[in-house]
């Protein structure tokens, strides 16, 4: 399902305590196809997504997804998109297959959601129980309840954070395979700048910065190997393995061809968190 | 929709061991008080102070869910009010086993003098259990409900025999609040003549206290907030 995705918010505000804001005068305007929110843990990435869904009621501004203003239209909301919230436990008695089944009755055709089931690698442990599942299992299962309709759009909150990388790149293949239109957020970098064309960066509740993701010539993310001391010009910001710095290509090439670091990539969101930092 | 998340909540509900034991044991301990124990003392405390509130325990635990696992369950069935309105009547139907069962065996011993009163009662502890379940799920649930299914009943008792043994029978207002905790020993209490309110009315006031909280509830549940993030 092909739908843009617009967002509007103006000066959202929200607190789970009334005295410290998890989200402060959050004003943005992004309307795009894929959509993703990343920052720092407890940047309320969560909690944004909560009021996009509907799930939590603003204390301050207003927000409006494709016309919809969540708290009040959730039903209309929940009809259009399908949030998965990072890994919670999910305490069923019935087995994966038997939760597969239901919802493909739900969504109309069990054909396409086995499928899917079986893309997502739920199949392998079909005939477990949902409450024995391990945690990327669970996780699994989250993510599968939100993609299983196609007709909605998946809004995912950290939906990698679980899993190994073989189940890592199967649910990235089956969302840019089944899905022209989705909401991602995530802490880590490459997860928005893979999946997504548009970015919102989250910092202490507030948003920091948003659009598409600056291509800015000579400035790059360059991968070291762990403990290694490499001399790199003009470092914008040292995230420990991955330092942002200011340097020609050619300088990179040479350091990765004597195997003084594992390469490197054009800069994207780790520049705005050194811009953060600074 | 509404069949979907009524046969999801009913087999969670009813596919356990754990709840056919219970159920079992609940059972056999009523039939045992019913019919070796003189007179009904027995059978109402067994009834109003272990049977039904443990009952209503074990089958409301399915709806004591985090909120996050409340999100999983909305977007799989897409709709709050169908969500509110099935968890409500699988809340019900699972409690016709249990409530079937527990008036055949009254009726057979006691001529069904507490039919109506264990009727309301499972009405109302059912419907303030489900309407609890808006504050969110945890252990912060859990002690609420034990808190209304035990202790509520149980200090009603309490009231009403030690008002009993000072000579004064509890009455009026405090008297209905008294039958409204505990309406299956509040009935036993106003045929001993220690609880001095009409029972009719009594019941009917449990009744219709039970039908406002059950309408009450998916309004309430629609409306109220869930925190993905706890």
């Amino acid at each position: 399902m092909i739908i843009e995705i617009e967002i509007e918010t103006d000066g959202l505000g929200f607190s789970y305590d009334s005295r410290t804001p998890a989200l402060e005068d959050v004003t943005f305007e992004v309307t795009a196809r894929r959509i993703g929110i990343v920052g720092q843990n407890g940047s309320g990435k969560t909690t944004l997504l909560s009021i996009f869904m509907g799930f939590l009621k603003p204390d301050k501004g207003e927000v409006m997804i494709n016309g919809l203003v969540p708290f009040k239209e959730r039903d209309k909301l929940l009809k259009m998109f399908a949030p998965a919230f990072e890994k919670g436990h999910l305490p069923y008695g019935m087995k994966v297959r038997e939760l597969v089944t239901l919802i493909g009755e739900i969504v109309g055709d069990e054909k396409d959601v086995e499928d899917l089931a079986g893309e997502l690698g739920l199949l392998s442990f079909k005939d477990k129980k949902v409450y024995e599942l391990s945690s990327g299992q669970g996780q699994l299962l989250w993510i599968f309840n939100a993609l299983a309709d196609r007709n909605r759009v998946p809004v995912l909150d950290e939906p990698f954070v679980h899993l190994d990388i073989h189940a890592y790149k199967r649910v990235a293949r089956v969302l840019k395979e089944r899905f022209d239109s989705y909401i991602l957020t995530s802490h880590i970098p490459e997860d928005v700048e893979l999946l997504t064309e548009s970015v919102i960066v989250l910092e202490d509740g507030r948003v920091w910065w948003h659009g598409s993701l600056p291509e800015v010539e000579s400035t790059y993310e360059v991968f070291v190997p762990a403990g290694a001391k490499v001399g790199l010009p003009k470092v914008l910001a040292d995230f420990g393995n991955v330092v942002v710095c200011e340097c020609p290509e050619e300088l990179l090439e040479s350091l990765m061809r004597d195997g003084s670091i594992l390469g490197y990539k054009r800069a994207g969101v780790r520049l705005l968190y050194a811009k953060i930092r600074s | 929709m509404l069949r979907y998340v009524v046969r999801m909540y009913l087999k969670e509900i009813f596919t356990g061991s754990t709840y056919w034991i219970i159920l079992g044991v609940l059972l056999w301990s009523e039939y045992f008080a019913a019919s070796q124990f003189k007179g009904e003392l027995a059978l109402v405390e067994m009834l109003q102070f272990i049977a039904i509130p443990v009952y209503i325990f074990l089958v409301s635990t399915v709806f004591f869910t985090e909120d996050k696992v409340l999100t999983f369950e909305l977007v799989m069935f897409r709709d709050w009010s169908t969500v509110a309105v099935g968890r409500l009547l699988s809340l019900f139907l699972s409690l016709t086993p249990f409530t079937v069962a527990t008036v055949l065996i009254v009726g057979h011993y006691h001529a069904g003098t507490f039919m109506v009163p264990i009727s309301v009662a499972v009405l109302l502890y059912s419907t303030t259990i489900i309407l609890s379940t808006v504050i969110g799920g945890g252990s912060k649930l859990y002690v609420l409900s034990m808190g209304l299914l035990f202790m509520l009943p149980f200090s009603s008792l309490v009231l009403i025999q030690n008002q009993a043994s000072l000579g004064n029978p509890v009455h009026g207002a405090m008297g209905y609040l008294t039958y409204l905790f505990a309406p299956v020993y509040g009935s036993y209490a106003v045929s001993s003549r220690i609880l001095l309110v009409d029972s009719n009315l009594a019941n009917w006031i449990v009744f219709g206290l039970s039908v406002f909280l059950g309408i009450g509830y998916p309004f309430i549940f629609k409306r109220r907030e869930v925190h993905p993030g706890n």
